[in-house]
C-alpha cells in the first residue's frame, strides 16, 4: 500500500470518529436540551391555567339565617361584615345598608378606575 | 499524529462549548420556571375613612416576599415581608391607591415579579327576607303607639299600631320588614319614664322620658336598630325575634 493510500483510509477513519463523535454530541444536547426545558415548558403552561383560573374568579352574595355571605364558585364562603374579609381570593366587606364593595381576580386593575 | 491531538481538542472544545451552552439555557429556564410559579394576587378596596385596604395573597406552593408597593402618585414603599406560603395573605393600610406590587421568590431573591393591584367593584346585597320585628308593650294601654310608613313589600303599617297589654305585636304583622320602618313610640302620659328593651342577636335596652323616634332597617341578613338620638346601631339575627318591650314606670309624687 502506498503512502498516499494508507494516508487516506487514516483520514478517513478520523474522519468517520469525528462524526460519530459530534452526533453522540449533538443528541445528547438535544436531549439534556429537552430535560431542561421540560420543567420550563410544563410552568408556561401550568401560568396560562392559572391565569385563566384567576380571570374567571368571581364573588357572590347570598342570605342566610345567620347573615349575610359572599361566596366564590369553588364553594369558599365567609360572613359579610363591616370589615375587609377574605373569601376565598377576593376580599369583600358590607359598605352600607344595600350594597358590598369586593375585589377579585378577575376585577380590572385599580389603575383603570 | 497531528491529526488525532487536532480531533481530540476539537472535541474538548466542542464538550465545553455545549456545556457551558447547556448550563446557561438550563440556567435560564430555572429562572423563568421558578418565575412562572409565582402566582401572587393583590386587590384592594377603599374603605370608608378615605385610606385603601391592600390584601395580597400566595396562590401557588412556591413562597414568595412581598418587597415593594407601588402607588398611584409614583411613590414607593418597601416592605420586605416574610415569606408567604400557599394561601397565606399580607394586608396593608394605605393613604394612597396601590397600583401595582413587586414579589421575589423566596427561593430565589433574585427571582422578580411585578403584579398589577386588582380594583374594586360594588354589588347590590339587597334585604334579608325574613328579618321580623315583634313589638311587645307590656303596660296599659294606651301607653305606647307605633306608628310608620308602609312598607316597601308588605303589610301597611300607615296606620298607628296600638299597643296592647296582651301581647306581642308583630310589625308589619307576620310579614318581613321592608327596606326600612321609621316608627315613632309615644308616651301617654308624657311624665311616664319608660325602658325599651330588645331581644335578639345583640339585645339591649334603652331608657328615658318622653317620646321615641327610632329606625328599623333590615340590613344584610341583620335588622339594625339605629334609634335617633340614642346609641347604635345595634343588630340582630333575621329570623330571630326582635322584641321590644316598653316599660312604663310610674313616678310618685314629689
Amino acid at each position: 500500500m502506498s503512502p498516499k493510500i494508507r494516508a487516506r483510509v487514516g483520514n478517513r477513519g478520523i474522519s468517520s470518529v469525528f462524526t460519530a463523535v459530534i452526533m453522540a454530541l449533538t443528541i445528547a444536547a438535544v436531549i439534556a436540551a429537552i430535560a431542561v426545558s421540560w420543567p420550563m415548558m410544563k410552568s408556561n403552561f401550568d401560568k396560562s391555567s392559572w391565569s385563566g383560573s384567576m380571570g374567571l374568579y368571581k364573588v357572590g352574595f347570598t342570605y342566610t339565617k345567620s347573615g349575610a355571605y359572599a361566596y366564590t364558585q369553588n364553594g369558599v364562603s365567609a360572613p359579610l361584615n363591616g370589615t375587609p374579609g377574605f373569601v376565598g381570593y377576593c376580599i369583600a366587606y358590607q359598605y352600607n345598608a344595600t350594597t358590598a364593595i369586593y375585589s377579585c381576580p378577575s376585577n380590572q386593575p385599580s389603575y383603570q378606575r | 499524529m497531528t491529526e488525532p491531538i487536532g480531533l481530540v481538542i476539537a472535541m474538548i472544545i466542542l464538550t465545553t462549548a455545549i456545556g457551558i451552552g447547556l448550563y446557561g439555557y438550563w440556567t435560564y429556564a430555572n429562572h423563568v420556571t421558578l418565575q412562572n410559579y409565582l402566582w401572587p394576587i393583590a386587590e384592594v378596596v377603599p374603605l370608608k375613612n378615605g385610606t385603601y385596604y391592600l390584601a395580597i395573597v400566595n396562590t401557588g406552593y412556591e413562597p414568595f416576599i412581598v418587597k415593594q408597593i407601588y402607588l398611584s402618585n409614583g411613590s414607593t414603599i418597601s416592605v420586605n415581608t416574610k415569606p408567604l406560603t400557599h394561601n397565606q395573605w399580607f394586608t396593608e393600610n394605605l393613604t394612597s391607591l396601590p397600583v401595582a406590587v413587586r414579589v421575589c421568590s423566596a427561593v430565589d431573591p433574585g427571582i422578580c415579579i411585578v403584579v398589577p393591584v386588582h380594583g374594586w367593584a360594588m354589588a347590590e346585597v339587597g334585604v334579608p327576607p325574613d328579618a321580623i320585628l315583634v313589638v311587645v308593650e307590656t303596660t296599659i294601654e294606651p301607653v305606647v303607639i307605633i306608628n310608620g310608613p308602609p312598607t316597601p313589600i308588605g303589610n301597611p303599617i300607615g296606620n298607628p299600631i296600638r299597643g296592647h297589654g296582651g301581647g306581642p305585636i308583630r310589625n308589619p304583622i307576620g310579614n318581613p320588614i321592608g327596606l326600612s320602618i321609621n316608627a315613632t313610640v309615644l308616651h301617654e302620659p308624657s311624665n311616664c319614664h319608660w325602658s325599651l328593651t330588645w331581644y335578639g342577636w345583640a339585645g339591649n335596652s334603652i331608657s328615658g322620658t318622653g317620646n321615641l323616634t327610632f329606625l328599623i332597617q333590615p340590613v344584610y341578613g341583620d335588622v339594625h336598630f339605629i334609634p335617633t338620638n340614642l346609641l347604635g346601631p345595634i343588630e340582630a339575627t333575621p329570623g330571630s325575634a326582635v322584641i321590644f318591650k316598653v316599660v312604663c314606670i310610674w313616678q310618685s309624687a314629689p
